[in-house]
């Protein structure tokens, strides 16, 4: 179990590890987060918007679009 | 009791049931025949509903749903062959055995193409979806295992059906299309095992993981008929529906795995 110094992060990875693993959990947030300029302590919850689009995009595959987008409405709103 | 786990003891019982029977040859040749031809009506059915249900959660009609919808073709058109060996072989009484290929035969043909594409959608899904394809070793040692497979149809299975004479060109056709589609089907279901595996104990891959597990049995069970029904050996009862039945059961549970998935949606906080 990962413990993030970050609170959006800690609370990202709270939700999303039980759904794709811890592994993939972690890494998602680090990928993610680098790719719009960031880094997993560095997340704010005005970045949360774009985050979790990006997050969103993963998604969608398993869950649909309305799916991914209620994961990522919860996830912008989540800190 | 939760669906899924309705859906669990039901397939227990399925097994059960029909390992029972089969095994010990019981209850006579009719019931046989009659548990030969309806399980794997009912099964098939339960699987239908299943995809059904699934296909009705996605709200958007998106690439993710389209995909769902194909292996929800593929399995009602399996249905649909199902009662009408079922019929074929009950009400009508035709000896499958002499009789090949049926109006069924054709209908399950025409049921692997949407399953493939569906299978093909899932994958080419993911791998848009910037998630990790996992270590290019393991495919590395997938590919030989796969040639190997291919080697081993080819070999056993499609050059003898080839050679052999007795067998009518349309027979010969069917007999060839079965173990070829099945290869078609279980190589993207191990890659999605493959991929399934790498989310460890996350639910989201729960779905896929059973519908993967679901067409390998399919796969292992046809590979055997197609095998044992060129050589004249396969009767309906032969232990190898238990495969089939197990295979339409685990891609009902998929599909139910998945409607349960997007409702918890709703609940996340």
């Amino acid at each position: 179990m990962k413990v993030y110094n970050n609170v959006c992060a800690q609370r990202i990875y709270e939700l999303l590890a039980p759904m794709i693993g811890d592994l993939m959990a972690r890494g998602t947030i680090r990928s993610k987060a680098n790719f719009i300029g960031l880094t997993e302590e560095t997340i704010s919850s005005g970045d949360l918007p774009r985050l979790a689009a990006e997050i969103k995009k993963g998604l969608v595959v398993f869950l649909g679009s309305d799916g991914a987008e209620k994961l990522a409405m919860k996830i912008s709103q989540i800190c | 009791m939760k669906k899924t786990k309705l859906l669990w003891l039901f397939l227990g019982l399925i097994v059960v049931v029909n390992l029972t029977i089969y095994l010990s040859r019981c209850c006579g040749e009719a019931t046989l025949t009659l548990v030969g031809d309806l399980f794997p009506v009912i099964c098939s059915l339960v699987s239908v509903l299943c995809l059904f249900t699934a296909v009705r959660k996605f709200r958007e009609w998106d690439f993710t749903k389209v995909a769902w919808l194909m292996l929800f073709i593929g399995i009602v058109l399996y249905f649909i062959a199902e009662v009408t060996y079922g019929f074929l072989e009950i009400i009508l009484k035709v000896d499958m055995a002499v009789v090949f290929p049926t109006l069924a035969d054709y209908i399950w043909c025409i049921g692997y193409i949407p399953v493939f594409i569906g299978l093909i959608m899932m994958i080419s899904g993911y791998r848009k979806s910037g998630f990790p394809m996992g270590n290019y070793k393991v495919y590395g040692i997938m590919g030989p295992l796969l040639l190997l497979l291919l080697s081993l149809v080819i070999i056993f299975l499609l050059v003898p059906i080839i050679k052999d004479t007795e067998t009518t060109g349309i027979a010969k056709f069917f007999y060839l299309f079965y173990p070829i589609g099945d290869l078609f089907i279980v190589f993207p279901a191990i890659i999605l095992v493959y991929i399934t595996s790498l989310f460890g104990r996350g639910f989201i891959s729960r779905p896929w993981k059973l519908l993967a597990l679901g067409f390998i049995f399919f796969t292992v069970s046809d590979l055997l008929y197609s095998y044992l029904d060129w050589l004249g050996k396969y009767d309906t009862g032969n232990i190898i529906d238990v495969g089939w039945n197990i295979g339409y059961l685990l891609i009902g549970l998929g599909g139910i795995y998945q409607v349960e998935m997007i409702e918890s949606l709703n609940e996340v906080r």
